[in-house]
């Protein structure tokens, strides 16, 4: 059998029909037992759906725009945190603060010191330095 | 179909006189798409009528793009075959459907001397898959160009122009070892 047969077989199936009575009463029901969607309404479903959309896109934008979730649990004058005494975060502020300056002045008292005796050990150098120059002078003279 | 773009615009608009018009003219080939494809006359019938129920029902949101409005009924009618499938997991046993039950006029066969020839081409075509099945039946069947298969199957034309090919090769087989 040739591919050509197949083909003028398969053209014959075009004389198979749908039955008269189902072809008349499904064309009744179709068309008078539904309804299509008009299109005035399909237009007005896509512009409330288009318009939905970009509504919702642009609060989007403004709600990260403005930081979000954190920024709603937030007071936007005292941003502190709820449970968070602040009088006793003060006063353990300020001890931190106490405690630092003390240390700063202990270590500015000891790099004072430092500087005094390095100074001393510098001066007696320059001394014996100018004894033992004299010495080798008055030997030299000798000879 | 001479003058379908009026007909299909004024379907647009709720023109059910112009969707009639369309009825007539397109039922007797979906009819035979979905026929071939179920193998059921009764069920062929039930998927017919949903298939222009939906079209009826949707064709504010029918878009012409240069394809007749053929194309766009295939599509339907292969997505509602699809759906039936899906819901209902049996497939019926062509080689045990007489072409009585899918109404193939007995008279019609004889004049025509085709008899043997239609039983094996009508199982043979059961034997094939979906998309080749399609493709046979509306370029032969139906005598579409390739174009508007290649719009009513979701393919270019030339996948269409392959698997046309490969289906009628495969189509012969299946004949042949009947």
């Amino acid at each position: 059998m040739k591919e050509e047969h197949i083909i003028k077989q398969l053209s014959t199936l075009k004389s198979i029909q749908p039955d008269a009575d189902f072809a008349r009463s499904a064309r009744t029901t179709i068309l008078y037992r539904s309804e299509p969607t008009p299109v005035r309404f399909f237009g007005l479903t896509q512009s409330l759906t288009n318009s939905l959309s970009i509504g919702l896109v642009v609060m989007l934008f403004i709600f990260v725009a403005i930081g979000g979730v954190a920024t709603m649990f937030r007071t936007p004058i005292s941003p502190t945190f709820h449970g968070v005494d602040a009088q006793s975060l003060a006063t353990e502020a300020g001890s931190i603060n106490q405690t630092i300056d003390a240390h700063l002045s202990e270590a500015a008292y000891i790099s004072g010191e430092e500087n005094k005796f390095s100074m001393a050990l510098t001066t007696e150098s320059d001394t014996n330095t100018d004894e033992e120059i004299d010495l080798l002078l008055t030997q030299a003279k000798g000879y | 179909m001479e003058g379908e773009k009026n007909l299909v615009n004024k379907a647009r608009k709720g023109n059910s006189e112009a969707f009639g018009a369309l009825y007539d003219y397109y039922l007797p080939k979906i009819y035979r798409f979905v026929l071939f494809k179920v193998s059921h006359k009764q069920q062929a019938e039930d998927l017919t009528q949903q298939t222009f129920m939906k079209a009826w029902e949707k064709m504010a949101t029918y878009r012409p793009q240069g394809h007749p409005f053929g194309s766009w009924l295939y599509q339907i009618a292969r997505n509602n075959v699809i759906d039936h499938y899906r819901k209902n997991e049996f497939q019926v046993d062509i080689e045990q459907v007489a072409p009585e039950a899918l109404g193939i006029d007995n008279s019609l066969i004889a004049k025509l001397e085709v008899k043997l020839d239609w039983d094996k081409i009508l199982i043979a075509i059961g034997k094939l898959n979906q998309i080749e099945q399609d493709v046979l039946i509306m370029r032969f069947v139906e005598d579409l160009p390739h174009d508007e298969v290649a719009k009513a199957v979701d393919k270019s034309e030339s996948a269409v122009k392959v698997i046309q090919h490969r289906a009628l090769k495969k189509l012969k087989g299946h004949i042949l070892k009947q």
